[in-house]
């Protein structure tokens, strides 16, 4: 795509010392960043997956309430890959800023993290509460299979980058 | 050697590595990814439970995980092989890649040999976590992260 | 020998949203490649692999010795260079001598990423970035694909 608005933004923050620093400076900064990025896409689909599965109705018996405790680690993995993310970003934000895969996968992020915090709010107390064998309810399901279908989504669009909406303004 | 240059240069190679379409390179290789991560997210996963740092979860919820490995082994298996072909007469000689490979069979056969003591009976007793199982736990987290970086770094290295 | 693919041929002029001496864009680049060694070699064009993740050129290239030693130019994908106007690979014409400038590979292999190509009948395909001054064959920093239009060639 072509944001003419944006190429502002683009350029100030290739301008910086700190993108030119990740960029110029750093040779190994990228493979190592892409494969922190792999890690944490592998922890977070595998632990927040494991948790919505439980939300599907897989797993009877497995209390709610253990099954929340992998949650912690898919955020590990979230906050790796935020990280990573953003030295992408700052390094070559010409590449993703006017990305329409970019903006797919940013739209998924904003679903899986709504989705995340609509649980948390109005529907974790009622759900831990749940006796192990208990069927989960239809709310549960929608939520595990949003969050599941959110994060993969996720990943599909992010591999999707150089692909997608390649754009030779972009360089990708 | 010419085998692999003949491979390359199949209708199918071909096809992997050149066609427009987004069905073909890019869709294989974003399956790849999915397979990754099923695969590695769900050992990880086992890893850390049997750790004891992914809290207090009943092993069974454990038991069916192989169904989940497989899949994504599988998905991972045919969509590694179309990617090969693309590239097999260098690939075929890149030490990267066969350590990867290596990687891959190894904490596969680290997980069979968890399954096996762990995961005898279908409700695994929490006594069946031993020295031996947690040390085999900590080798197969180290195992898939050296794989997926080796994978990473096939971009990379000659 | 003017083919009609002249006509309906684009350039793909590649141009960075940057100052313009940045030149390697392309996000894994410079890890493999190092765009402050620049050098332009000449040679026979052997074949054209014009396939993901990267397409790449091969040229032999005759050494002031006589011995002849195979170089891989590297670039984009193909739907990169599509999008960026450079849709016609059967364009380059196998067995014809080349002149590209590149940055080198840093593990000294004969392996580069190729910044321009000066075509038999003496085109230029700006590939990349207008690197003012670091690119021997583009000074100038020509290139034009900023507004997404593609550009022909340009001599």
């Amino acid at each position: 795509m072509t944001v003419p608005a944006l190429d502002p933004l683009i350029e100030f923050i290739r301008s910086t010392r700190m993108s030119q620093i990740f960029r110029d400076e750093v040779g190994w900064l990228w493979p190592l960043c892409e494969s922190l990025h792999f890690l944490g896409l592998s922890l977070l689909i595998g632990a927040a997956g494991f948790f919505d599965l439980r939300l599907l109705g897989f797993m009877k018996g497995v209390p709610l309430r253990s099954a929340k405790r992998f949650v912690p680690w898919a955020m590990v993995g979230f906050a790796v890959n935020l990280l990573t993310g953003l030295i992408f970003f700052i390094s070559q934000p010409q590449q993703y800023a006017t990305n329409l895969a970019m903006w797919l996968k940013v739209l998924f992020l904003l679903v899986a993290g709504i989705n995340a915090m609509l649980f948390e709010t109005s529907y974790s107390d009622r759900l831990m509460a749940l006796a192990p064998d208990a069927e989960t309810p239809v709310s549960a399901k929608v939520i595990g299979a949003v969050s599941l279908a959110a994060w993969f989504a996720v990943l599909y669009f992010g591999r999707m980058l150089p692909y997608l909406d390649p754009n030779p303004r972009s360089g990708v | 050697m010419a085998f692999f240059t003949w491979l390359q240069d199949t209708p199918f190679a071909h096809w992997v590595a050149s066609d427009p379409s987004l069905l073909a390179y890019p869709t294989i290789l974003t399956l790849h990814t999915v397979g990754m991560a099923i695969v590695v997210g769900t050992c990880v996963v086992m890893d850390l439970r049997l750790l004891g740092i992914g809290g207090d979860v009943p092993l069974i919820a454990l038991v069916r995980a192989p169904r989940l490995v497989w899949t994504g082994f599988v998905i991972n298996a045919a969509t590694g092989l179309a990617l090969f072909t693309t590239d097999a007469e260098h690939k075929a000689t890149q030490k990267v890649f066969f350590v990867k490979l290596s990687l891959i069979f190894l904490a596969l056969g680290v997980y069979a040999r968890l399954r096996k003591l762990v995961f005898r009976t279908a409700t695994p007793p929490a006594a069946s976590i031993s020295g031996e199982v947690k040390a085999l736990a900590v080798f197969s987290l180290v195992l898939w992260t050296g794989a997926t970086v080796a994978g990473r770094l096939m971009a990379y290295l000659l | 020998m003017m083919r009609k693919v002249l006509a309906g041929l684009v350039v793909a002029s590649v141009l960075a949203m940057a100052a313009p001496r940045v030149a390697l864009a392309h996000h894994a680049m410079q890890a493999e490649f190092d765009q402050n060694n620049v050098v332009v070699i000449s040679g026979v064009l052997k074949k054209v692999n014009w396939v993901n993740p990267h397409v790449n050129f091969l040229l032999d290239v005759t050494e002031p010795d006589g011995k002849v030693t195979t170089w891989t130019l590297v670039h984009a994908g193909p739907n990169q260079l599509r999008a960026a106007g450079l849709s016609d690979r059967d364009f380059f014409q196998l067995g014809k001598n080349y002149t590209t400038s590149l940055a080198l590979a840093r593990n000294g292999s004969p392996r580069g990423y190729v910044f321009t190509i000066k075509t038999p009948d003496d085109k230029f395909i700006y590939l990349t970035f207008g690197s003012v001054g670091s690119d021997p064959l583009n000074k100038d920093g020509k290139g034009g694909l900023g507004n997404g239009h593609p550009t022909t060639f340009q001599n």
